[in-house]
């Protein structure tokens, strides 16, 4: 009887023992470390006045190691970006800086990663109130970077910097840089995410101008030109539908514009997934038109 | 063991079980077979994540779950799930197994007789499949109870009272889903107590050990009940740590170190239940 417990303990450790040295330096035991450093470094965040110096240098240290004993990780990229914001949260800015910019050299071929070390210097400016060379890291990175997710946010996020200072001319001017921007990627990435994604963001500043015609055209374009795009993505294109249709009905009080953004892409795309649900909008459409509703914003 | 307990004294009959199990260190082999298969499942669900076994397991993870579950520390939060997903197989197929060994067992220590764990696995085989089929049909059961349980908390659901009686009624019927089916089990134990007994010790088939269980029961359901309610009370803790436990702690493997006391205590139950419901029956065939 024993034995039979010996041997089974046995199999219980060797398949333990044996499934962790399998998997000792993988993906799994790199996010489950990662995971406690982060831990230790939210707790820093919370109270930074309090943590001493040097557990913010053994927190650095950490991460440090962390990306020496997982050098391929894709989690490598983040760890370092969160050494650097251990000088940011200890006020060290000019070392955070240094290490950020270290990423945005080592990383230079991996656009997403750089942009982010971009954004973090930019962000350390900001905690430092130093708005001068916050849009310069903004300049930079729609020099450096203008394609990445955060290169196509940056023109908004611009506007909303002035938006947040008070400054109405200046929001004003970005939106109008902003378009001219992204409608000079429309131009050089015609026909590709790139440009769908632009065409996007143009629907959104003139929202945020409120030129309603030209948000809804433009919206309407998007439907025109990326039926196949929208049609593995449900969610945009539901949000698609239900901004051209708002703004239609209560901004501009006009039923004939969306049905005929609608009537020409059913015409284009017969067998569109969502035939039946633009089918049903027209209907929906045609009976508010004919009963002459007006639909009025709360205000 | 034997005239030592009558059939009203439910507290002494568990003393009696547990100094049975500690006293003959035989009657724990069976179970702790049963922990040993535990902890294999469990380290396996444990590793599903990390190399190799992802290759086989993101796929299905990924499917019926999402791809965030096979990442730390959520692969933590999904493990208990998946660890309750393999018991149904692991209940019917080998645990019935091993108990019903145990139950052999404390008959021979009853009879004074040499005991020999190897031929009490080989009685028992002869009459696994009536075990299966018995275990099957109070697991069956128990889903059964589950799924009525479940409507009520449906209903409940929909409750949209903020205060006054049914808001309470809906914070019971929601709140009180682990002790209820808690209950359930206790309950379907209870009513199936002493099947086992009838299919090892009196070699009979499925369906006549069901009615011995019944004309049994007639007489002592109370007692029954409370010789499974008893040592089953000692997993309330268990359940009450386990629902105040959100994900995000500093240690999120507490949940795997969880399910591993509560491994070791549900085991401990069962070999005191089954214990004391085998005792319980020995003695009443000695009266009769």
């Amino acid at each position: 009887m024993r034995k039979v417990l010996l041997i089974c303990a046995l199999i219980l450790g060797g398949l333990f023992l044996t499934l962790s040295v399998l998997d000792n330096n993988g993906q799994y035991v790199a996010e489950r470390n990662l995971w406690k450093i982060t831990k230790k470094y939210e707790r820093i965040v919370r109270n930074p006045q309090e943590t001493p110096t040097a557990e913010y240098d053994k927190i650095f240290k950490e991460f440090e190691r962390f990306s020496l004993r997982f050098p391929n990780s894709n989690l490598k990229p983040l760890s370092k970006i969160l050494s650097g914001r251990v000088y940011v949260t200890k006020g060290d800015y000019k070392k955070a800086r240094i290490i950020f910019e270290s990423i945005v050299k080592d990383y230079s071929k991996e656009p997403e990663i750089a942009v982010q070390a971009i954004a973090e210097i930019g962000q350390s400016y900001g905690d430092q109130k130093d708005w001068e060379n916050v849009l310069r890291m903004y300049d930079r990175i729609l020099q450096e970077y203008p394609l990445t997710d955060i290169g196509l946010q940056t023109p908004l996020m611009i506007a909303k910097f002035y938006e947040s200072r008070g400054d109405l001319a200046g929001v004003d001017k970005s939106y109008r840089d902003a378009i001219i921007h992204y409608k000079k990627i429309v131009n050089s990435h015609s026909n590709t995410l790139h440009h769908y994604n632009a065409l996007r963001l143009i629907a959104s500043c003139y929202i945020a101008t409120k030129e309603w015609f030209n948000a809804v055209t433009t919206l309407g374009d998007i439907l025109d030109q990326f039926p196949d795009v929208l049609k593995s993505n449900v969610d945009q294109m539901d949000k698609i539908i239900k901004t051209i249709n708002t703004i239609s009905i209560v901004q501009l009080k006009d039923y004939n514009l969306p049905k005929k953004i609608y009537m020409k892409f059913l015409q284009e795309n017969p067998d569109h997934p969502f035939k039946i649900i633009i089918e049903k909008m027209l209907n929906g459409l045609n009976l508010l038109n004919k009963e002459r509703v007006i639909i009025e914003e709360k205000k | 063991m034997k005239n030592q307990i009558t059939e009203k004294q439910v507290i002494p009959l568990v003393k009696t079980a547990v100094n049975t199990l500690l006293r003959n260190k035989i009657l724990l082999f069976p179970y702790s077979m049963i922990v040993f298969v535990q902890l294999f499942i469990l380290e396996i669900l444990y590793f599903i994540p990390r190399f190799p076994l992802n290759k086989f397991f993101s796929p299905i993870i990924t499917t019926f779950w999402s791809e965030k579950y096979l990442h730390y520390p959520l692969n933590l939060l999904l493990l208990p799930q998946l660890f309750q997903k393999a018991q149904p197989p692991v209940y019917i197929l080998i645990s019935s197994f091993f108990v019903a060994a145990s139950i052999y067992v404390i008959s021979e220590i009853n009879n004074k007789e040499d005991i020999n764990i190897l031929d009490a696995f080989k009685r028992v085989l002869t009459q696994y499949i009536h075990i299966v089929i018995a275990t099957l049909i109070s697991f069956l059961l128990i889903i059964f109870f589950f799924e009525g349980y479940g409507l009520i908390v449906k209903r409940a659901m929909i409750i949209r009272s903020t205060q006054g009686v049914f808001y309470w009624i809906k914070v019971l019927v929601i709140g009180g889903t682990p002790y209820v089916s808690l209950l359930i089990s206790i309950f379907v134990t209870t009513i199936f107590a002493y099947v086992y007994p009838a299919i090892v010790l009196d070699k009979k088939k499925i369906f006549s050990a069901i009615g011995i269980n019944f004309k049994m029961l007639s007489k002592s359901f109370w007692n029954t009940f409370f010789l499974v309610l008893i040592p089953t009370l000692f997993f309330v803790p268990i359940l009450l740590l386990r629902n105040s436990f959100p994900i995000d702690l500093s240690i999120p493997e507490i949940r795997l170190w969880l399910l591993i006391l509560s491994i070791f205590i549900m085991i401990m139950i069962d070999a005191v239940v089954y214990t004391a419901v085998t005792i319980f029956y020995l003695t009443k065939k000695e009266v009769v």
